[in-house]
């Protein structure tokens, strides 16, 4: 792992000044960090949260959540059915502790976007050469056979059998060793994260990369905007921070940025901020096979897309014991027992494109205020999703028995059983879902501007998954640092500078 | 404006806490097995006996769902979660010491009921079919998964490489 230090952690009170203050990390403010910066700007990037370094590295799935994601891990949404959010806290937010897959945008996903955002990204040749400049610069290439685990051969060969549409998971990972972990640090520095070249590149250029920095403030004035914040050491409060800089970008991602926005006073001005939020939930579907199997390997790396004109992505999932534990309908003696079998458990996700719409609204006590009921046409489209899972398992892979993650659930050892447990009409509050992706919640096209500038403003703009017109269908850390770059390129197009490539 | 389902929560809150009062629920717990930074020594005494429940000691697996180390766990797990969760998650382990108030063992809270009635009441849990009891136990169940699970030397017993083991061969 690079432990040169570009950034710092300042312990002292500090007032300083800029061109441009970015507030966030992870892809979208990466990005936005080195392409400004390279641009001649004057860059100051504030994170909230710490440099996973060696000696900082979890040796734990409890500390790890704790400490690297947003809220200790606790973020959950309110609604019919309550869904956990993740989210990174970190330098190298989401890219920190995602699982490194790289999807590109869905044409079908971008033409939507153009729909509802007035062709904001209507030049799709060139949205789509800047994002093969993204996935090259990121080093993805698709997950090879060495590096699947277990549980992707057995998604695979699942998926083969039943003749689906499939393929290896594209991964920003060029140096990993397979220990199936990237959702709590990289240990080997194997994942391209964003704290690996990007913010070294923007840092090089001059940005200032500033951790343990919370923003809790934002007022735009006459001549530019002031950020006032908290300095934190593992967030305790040992200080305080105003920045003024010509301009303020967002991005701490569709939770934050506009949590922060509307409890600095700015939904007065833009009733959109905050609205229309997409959190594409994953429903989980586990199972057992009859013999152990590998658990080294990519942490998701294989999926199938072969329903994804019906909005559903099945990606198999990392094996964690804890999260078995959760879903499997045993307690007691019997939980213990089948945990000795864990070595033989399998899981998939079903990810939906969803079209219900979550609201954020001001924070509250630390938590954000998050509101999102999911609606039928979701609700069928997860049960559909959990069906297909049930099929991949049972009928292609050859599973013993499987388990949806709902609450109330039970096994299941065929189809018939896995159908009617997972009736149309199941009731949306036992689907058991998580969400990674939040997207689209300070959208342009409607709180925003095609520049990001965020409506009701003069000087301030959303450049992360918040800023995004719609969701992708996909992880979307790729799309994310396309949309950032296209509208950091936007920005410097206005306010002046020479942008420089991606690719150098 | 209370709202009506506002009402009926706090209406529901009052007549237990009353009915708590009124028959015995309330009372000293002891103090916790081993220092801990968060939890009460009512939490820690409720996990125990759930723990105890959840993940009982077996041959094969080291330790068990109540054993201070995975206390030790749960207790770092509640450590650094925003005031307004942290509010949240103190009702987690109250629902389960004072839902015999609802059942049929109303006048004990769950700590007090004996080892084959805390096995029939928290199998009612268990197999409940209604959705806040079956949210509340998936909960509870993701607390222990990651308490006592994601333990190395549980990790290390049920054949799966944890974390250090991953980090090990790395380096």
């Amino acid at each position: 792992m690079d432990e040169a230090r570009f950034w710092s952690q300042p312990s002292e009170s500090f007032e300083r000044t800029c061109d441009v203050l970015i507030i966030g990390s992870g892809p979208g403010g990466s990005m936005a960090a080195m392409t400004l910066a390279e641009a001649g700007y004057h860059v100051i990037l504030i994170e909230k949260g710490r440099a996973m370094t060696r000696e900082l590295m979890p040796k734990t799935i409890r500390t790890a959540v704790r400490d690297w994601y947003a809220e200790a891990g606790f973020r959950t949404t309110k609604g019919n059915t309550p869904i956990p959010v993740a989210g990174g806290e970190g330098m190298g937010g989401g890219t920190l502790v995602n699982s490194a897959l790289c999807f590109q945008t869905p044409k079908t996903s971008l033409d939507h976007w153009n729909e509802l955002s007035g062709g904001a990204f209507s030049d799709t040749p060139s949205y789509y050469v800047t994002q093969q400049e993204v996935l090259r610069f990121m080093k993805v290439d698709a997950t090879p056979e060495w590096l699947l685990s277990g549980n992707d051969k057995a998604h695979k060969e699942g998926a083969l059998k039943l003749g689906w549409k499939e393929g290896n998971i594209p991964r920003n990972t060029p140096g990993c060793v397979g220990c199936s972990r990237c959702n709590l640090g990289c240990p080997s520095g194997g994942k391209h994260s964003t704290d690996k070249e990007m913010l070294p590149r923007a840092a090089e250029a001059g940005a200032d990369i500033l951790l343990g920095c919370m923003a809790t403030e934002i007022k735009e004035t006459m001549g530019g905007v002031t950020v006032k914040g908290q300095l934190l050491d593992l967030r305790i409060p040992i200080g305080v921070f105003t920045i003024t800089a010509k301009h303020l970008i967002m991005s701490t991602g569709a939770i934050v940025t506009p949590s922060l926005l509307l409890e600095s006073g700015f939904g007065d001005r833009n009733p959109h901020i905050g609205t229309g939020l997409h959190l594409q939930p994953v429903a989980n579907i586990f199972g057992l096979m009859p013999e152990p199997i590998e658990s080294r390997g990519a942490a998701q790396g294989h999926y199938v897309d072969e329903f994804v004109e019906e909005n559903i992505l099945l990606e198999s999932n990392p094996i964690l014991a804890g999260a078995f534990f959760q879903t499997f309908p045993i307690y007691g003696r019997d939980a213990q027992s089948m945990m000795k079998s864990a070595n033989r458990f399998i899981s998939t996700g079903s990810l939906v494109r969803d079209t219900s719409e979550g609201i954020i609204s001001k924070p509250s006590k630390g938590s954000a205020q998050i509101h999102y009921d999911l609606n039928e046409l979701d609700r069928k489209r997860l049960i559909k999703g959990l069906r297909y899972g049930a099929e991949i398992w049972l009928d292609g892979a050859g599973a013993e028995r499987i388990v949806p993650a709902l609450f109330g659930t039970d096994w299941c050892r065929t189809l018939e059983e896995a159908h009617a447990l997972l009736s149309p009409d199941l009731d949306v509050g036992r689907l058991s879902l998580y969400s990674s992706h939040p997207q689209a919640s300070c959208r342009v096209g409607r709180a925003c501007d095609e520049t990001g500038k965020v409506n009701g403003t003069k000087r301030i703009y959303a450049m992360d998954s918040s800023a995004m017109p719609s969701n992708v269908g996909r992880n979307p850390q790729i799309s994310i640092m396309t949309v950032a770059r296209t509208l950091a390129e936007r920005f410097v197009a206005v306010h002046g500078g020479l942008v420089q490539p991606i690719l150098q | 404006m209370i709202s009506r389902r506002n009402f009926l929560i706090g209406g529901a809150g009052v007549g237990m806490i009353t009915a708590a009062v009124g028959i015995g629920h309330l009372g000293p717990y002891p103090d916790t097995p081993i220092p801990l930074t968060n939890l009460s020594p009512r939490e820690s005494h409720i996990f125990q006996v759930i723990g105890r429940w959840m993940a009982p000691p077996t041959d094969g697996l080291p330790g068990h769902g109540g054993d201070t180390i995975t206390l030790k766990h749960i207790d770092a797990m509640f450590s650094e979660v925003p005031p307004g969760m942290r509010t949240l998650l103190s009702g987690l382990p109250l629902a389960f010491e004072h839902g015999p108030l609802l059942l049929k063992w109303g006048s004990r809270r769950m700590t007090e009921l004996s080892e084959a009635e805390l096995d029939e009441y928290l199998t009612e849990w268990s197999q409940s079919t209604l959705t806040p009891m079956c949210q509340l136990m998936a909960a509870l169940k993701t607390l222990y998964g990651f308490a006592y699970f994601e333990r190395s030397d549980v990790l290390e017993a049920i054949g799966i490489p944890g974390i250090c083991t991953a980090m090990a061969t790395i380096e």
